[in-house]
């Protein structure tokens, strides 16, 4: 049985548990391309987070003229800006991971359609 | 209950009144908020309708990308998969629907690095988001726990835990890989808020829609009477605080084997100004008097469930409804139906860790439940993700 990694003197109610094997798996043919794709995903979210930020900082700025650190923590999109971020979120995860949905399935040197002139010239 | 800690039974009944249950969620918020103190001392960042935003604008937006990222994975990289699966199912002659085992289906599609990428895709997915929620919660784990030190004695409603109760090896598990499972970390409840929020649940149960939508379209007992309800597996509480919504007058309970997850359904359902009492007990062993239940509701839980562990369950459903009670349970019950949705739900039973799936898969519920003194009924419209298949009324 596992136990929660979490070190602190106050009552946590968590109990021991089993632990499961979901970070060992290896789905394409290279773990190292399994652990690119995951930090990929890793980058991609902080590159979010500072878009947003930017997002608040700019509609803050139009609508003040200043902003301080607060005021973009606290911020709250309205409903037409979490509309147009929701698109624009939409739209940065696609182009990030469109390439992963159009992989490939010809393997390249599969075929022999290739002129070769040495052929050509024994011939 | 010996340790039981029975930490509130206060009732305030200034919070809800039967037209605030229909009002929209924004209203219910705002109603609770002028007639009680503040319960997320930690919901600095204010509200949003009637979840407590995320303490950090960081986790709101990573987690807002990785809410993205389940939305492409499901609706365009699952899209070009099937397309694929359908191309070498054809190359092979096989039909798409043609009845196979899971290894079967799995032995077809595994090499293919297209729908491979489905399952690294969701693993990824998985494990960031978690690891995410679970390093935020823990590197400021003083300042959580004594917001729901807090709020644990708080009303409306109760909050009863149980941290030396017996718990069943299978509820133990990291399902859905959810780090510590339900019952080992103590902010399971708020991963696993964010995580559906962020995941299964992303576009279809923003301000507890879904719930609202299974709360109302619940089927009541023929002599119309409503007055006590219990949610097993409540999780955390989302169906239970829905039916005291609808039923503003029922004493309603919701029993989860997690003590942080019933915790964070209380400090939620107080936030809320719902009262609802949760408490840390096995749906196996209610303690509950028998006959004492109106209605019993549930909501993807026999899948999470061991097949010994769902038969104990239905018969002590059995028990506590009363006669003419009904017990609901909605659950993602329907079998796969094509060669690559036997694929996908072999990956979630192996890599995304739904132990018991299988188990699910090969429970007779309906067969169950009628050996446990209930009348079945199978609905038409079961499974369009706000009701049951089957549902049971005790005669
Ligand atoms: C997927 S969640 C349920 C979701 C919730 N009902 C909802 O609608 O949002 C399954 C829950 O069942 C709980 N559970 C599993 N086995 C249990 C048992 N034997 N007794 C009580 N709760 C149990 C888990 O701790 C978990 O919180």
């Amino acid at each position: 049985m596992a136990k929660s990694p979490l070190k602190t003197s106050r009552e946590t109610y968590a109990a021991d548990f089993v632990k499961a094997d979901y970070d060992r798996a290896v789905f394409t043919n290279n773990p190292y391309v399994d652990s690119v794709i995951t930090s990929l995903m890793a980058l991609s979210a902080n590159v979010w987070l500072i878009q947003r930020r930017m997002m608040i900082v700019e509609v803050l700025l139009e609508k003040n003229g200043a902003v301080t650190r607060d005021m973009i923590e606290q911020y709250q999109p309205t409903r037409e800006e979490a509309a147009a971020w929701r698109k624009q979120r939409d739209n940065f995860v696609a182009e990030i991971n469109d390439p992963f949905k159009e992989i490939g399935d010809l393997p390249y040197a599969a075929s022999i359609d290739v002129p070769d002139p040495s052929v050509k010239k024994a011939r | 209950m010996t340790d039981s800690r029975l930490l509130t039974m206060k009732r305030r009944d200034v919070f809800l009144t039967a037209a605030a249950a229909a009002a929209s969620a924004t209203a219910l918020n705002m109603q609770s908020a002028e007639a009680k103190e503040v319960v997320r001392t930690l919901a600095v960042r204010g509200h949003d309708g009637v979840y407590a935003r995320l303490p950090t604008l960081a986790l709101e937006s990573k987690g807002d990308f990785y809410a993205g990222q389940y939305v492409w994975r499901a609706a365009h990289l699952e899209h070009a998969a099937e397309e694929r699966a359908l191309e070498i199912l054809k190359a092979k002659g096989i039909d798409p629907k043609s009845d196979m085992s899971w290894a079967e289906a799995v032995a077809l599609l595994e090499s293919d690095p297209l729908i491979a990428m489905t399952c690294r895709a969701r693993s990824s997915q998985q494990k960031l988001k978690y690891q995410l929620l679970q390093k935020a919660y823990h590197e400021r784990a003083d300042e959580f726990l004594s917001e729901m030190e807090r709020a644990d004695k708080m009303g409306p409603g109760s909050l009863e835990l149980n941290p030396k109760m017996f718990l069943p090896e299978y509820t133990t598990h990291e399902i859905h890989s959810m780090p510590g499972g339900y019952v080992g970390d103590a902010f399971a409840g708020h991963m696993y808020h964010s995580g559906t929020d962020w995941g299964a649940y992303v576009d279809y149960n923003s301000q507890d829609g879904a719930h609202m939508a299974m709360a109302t379209a619940a089927q009541i007992p023929k002599d119309g009477k409503v007055r006590r309800i219990l949610d097993i597996g409540t999780s955390i509480g989302q169906l239970a605080t829905s039916m005291k919504r609808r039923f503003p007058d029922a004493e309603v309970w919701g029993i989860d084997v997690g003590g942080p997850m019933v915790r964070y359904a209380h400090m939620k359902a107080a936030d809320m100004g719902v009262a609802v009492n949760f408490a840390q007990r096995l749906a196996e062993d209610t303690k509950f008097p028998a006959n004492h239940f109106d209605m019993v509701v549930s909501n993807l839980f026999f899948h999470e469930v061991s097949e010994q562990g769902a038969k104990n369950i239905i018969k002590e459903v059995g028990r506590i409804l009363r006669p003419g009670g009904v017990f609901s349970p909605t659950d993602t019950n329907t079998p796969p139906q094509t060669v690559k949705a036997k694929y996908t739900l072999w990956y979630n039973y192996r890599w995304n860790h739904e132990d018991w799936y299988a188990d699910w898969h090969s429970v007779d519920f309906a067969g169950e439940m009628r050996a446990s003194g209930l009348k079945t009924t199978n609905l038409q419209n079961g499974r369009d993700r706000y009701s049951p298949q089957v549902i049971g009324v005790k005669a």
